[in-house]
């Protein structure tokens, strides 16, 4: 347990569509599953249905991107209502989404957009988590973004941003280490400073994923293997102390399970932790 | 914009950057326009690599990219039918007129069959049709879904109350009528069949779901008429009404739609 009362998972895997099948049947050795909150919350069919049939298997924890705790656009209290049944639904232990806003003035763009790092906005956003966690009734883990372009009237570095706003608001955060290697290309951050930063006591889960490298940025596209670099980064993360889970993101051409199995086995190696499931095969050992 | 932007000035300003359909160079002096003379430069920092402009051209294309894989996924028969580059310069169009008011992707697709229709191109209407099947698709996957009436449930009905008797639709339930065949040619795309547009010919399809299977029924003229009234919640007796059936086939309908659920409940 963490200080904010939230179980060490162990390893686990971003829940996608194209492995429900094989998931169902195998029962593969995964300590948990995470999901996109917004696949499930608003549909009220067979999405839904594979993942109550998952979530009677493994613990499930809910990642959001459509929270947009940083718009200046009132909190959207029809999509908190829905997001509350969904955890309550599937036992959630807990619900994370990004450091930033997706919209504003009742339009959005699906993307997750940095923010200024102002004092204007540290105090606009650490309000809003306050109202979203007296909502959900628990503390919500924010994560840090990957971005592209960064804001001249920023007066602090993000790590410091991040690590204020959770002392204002008491939330937790999740740390993408895949998120501060990209950022830290594309903005020419020292990403073990940035690490450095951090308030290790507050990190409740870890995503490490795949990138692509276009030369002049990376991209965060959660494709392919997590490069040697990241799992560095998180090892040095975790060495810190971090009480956290470990989750591996793979979104675009997504392969067989077993392929996306075999990377996150990887962690092991830099977070001391295995599986609580014995691993010879994809299926469960009994 | 006499002062420093505040962080909503900034987040308007930002988003209508990025949504601006048109070129970096339009968006830039067009936003600039209504914002007070704000330029990405003022606002945005160049990077070790890139200038301010590149970056902010990094989320301009994302948006773009997203809607219309988002799209693509839901209507990928319309995007065969097309061809990737008209498919792709119909989103960007639909795109720039129908801006995303909803948290939930699921429903950016629901006025692409309409816009297609009102489109001045001869596949307008074909592709407006089979855009109508794709998406009662997508409607039908997330809506809810009884598990309907047990196929014995007819008989129970006592015969006095039959001609009154009405039936509560499936949730999960979609009756399309078209002009052109446009099911076989959805099937014939799934199939990996390569099909091309067909003739006119009218044909009607239930699209239903239960549990997780999805199922396409295609409907003769005479099934088409009387389940559109029952799913209009018709009494039994008033929806037979000029409908060209036998008993026999009346009765097989009635166990085939039932037993693919598309009846929730009666109502007596």
């Amino acid at each position: 347990m963490n200080r904010f009362g939230f179980p060490k998972l162990g390893l686990g895997l971003g829940l996608r569509t194209v492995h429900y099948a094989q998931i169902l049947e195998r029962l593969p050795s995964v300590d948990w599953f995470e999901i996109i909150s917004e696949n499930y919350m608003y549909s009220e069919g067979r999405p839904l249905l594979y993942l109550d049939r998952i979530a009677e298997h493994y613990p499930i924890v809910m990642h959001g991107v459509s929270l947009s705790i940083g718009s200046t656009d009132p909190l959207d209290f029809e999509y908190l209502t829905k997001l509350k049944a969904l955890r309550d639904r599937v036992g959630a232990r807990w619900v994370s989404d990004h450091l930033c806003w997706t919209g504003v003035s009742g339009r959005n763009s699906h993307d997750l957009l940095p923010l200024p790092y102002t004092e204007e906005s540290l105090k606009h956003v650490a309000e809003r988590v306050r109202i979203v966690q007296d909502f959900l009734e628990a503390p919500l883990a924010l994560e840090n973004p990957s971005s592209y372009m960064q804001f001249k009237g920023s007066s602090l570095s993000e790590p410091v941003f991040l690590a204020e706003l959770a002392a204002r608001a008491d939330c937790a955060l999740l740390l993408d280490v895949n998120n501060v290697f990209v950022s830290a290309y594309n903005h020419g951050f020292d990403a073990d400073a940035y690490l450095d930063a951090i308030p290790v006591d507050r990190v409740v889960q870890f995503h490490v994923a795949g990138h692509s490298h276009e030369g002049t940025h990376i991209i965060d596209s959660h494709t392919g293997p997590v490069c040697d670099e990241v799992w560095r980064l998180l090892g040095r993360a975790w060495a810190a102390g971090a009480e956290a889970s470990v989750l591996l993101e793979w979104d675009a051409d997504i392969p067989p399970l077993e392929v996306v199995h075999q990377e996150l086995l990887k962690a092991s190696a830099f977070t001391e932790q295995q599986l609580s499931h014995p691993v010879t095969s994809l299926g469960r050992v009994a | 914009m006499t002062s420093e932007p505040n962080l909503q000035n900034v987040q308007e300003w930002l988003l209508a950057l990025i949504t601006h359909p048109g070129s970096d160079e339009a968006a830039s002096s067009q936003v600039a326009t209504r914002f007070g003379a704000l330029s990405v430069e003022q606002v945005l920092s160049e990077g070790p690599r890139q200038s301010a402009v590149e970056r902010l051209h990094i989320y301009r294309y994302a948006y773009t990219a997203r809607l219309v894989e988002c799209l693509a996924d839901d209507f990928g028969a319309v995007r065969y039918l097309l061809g990737q580059q008209t498919f792709e310069s119909m989103c960007r169009t639909y795109i720039a007129t129908h801006p995303s008011q909803s948290p939930n992707l699921n429903v950016y697709g629901r006025d692409f069959p309409a816009f297609l229709r009102q489109l001045a191109h001869d596949w307008a209407v074909f592709a407006a049709e089979l855009a109508e099947l794709e998406w009662a698709l997508v409607q039908v996957v997330h809506s809810q879904s009884s598990d309907g009436l047990s196929p014995d449930a007819l008989q129970s009905v006592p015969t006095a109350k039959l001609a009154s008797l009405r039936f509560v639709p499936n949730s999960a339930v979609r009756l399309l009528r078209f002009e052109y065949p446009v099911n076989a040619y959805l099937r014939a795309f799934f199939l990996d069949e390569q099909p091309t547009p067909p003739q006119k010919q009218a044909t009607s399809v239930v699209v239903v779901r239960a549990g997780t299977t999805l199922r396409r029924i295609e409907l003769s003229a005479a099934q088409a008429l009387l389940l559109a009234r029952l799913l209009d919640a018709e009494p039994l007796l008033q929806a037979l009404d000029g409908v060209d059936a036998t008993p026999a086939q009346l009765q097989e309908w009635f166990r085939e739609w039932t037993e693919f659920r598309l009846f929730a409940a009666l109502e007596l």
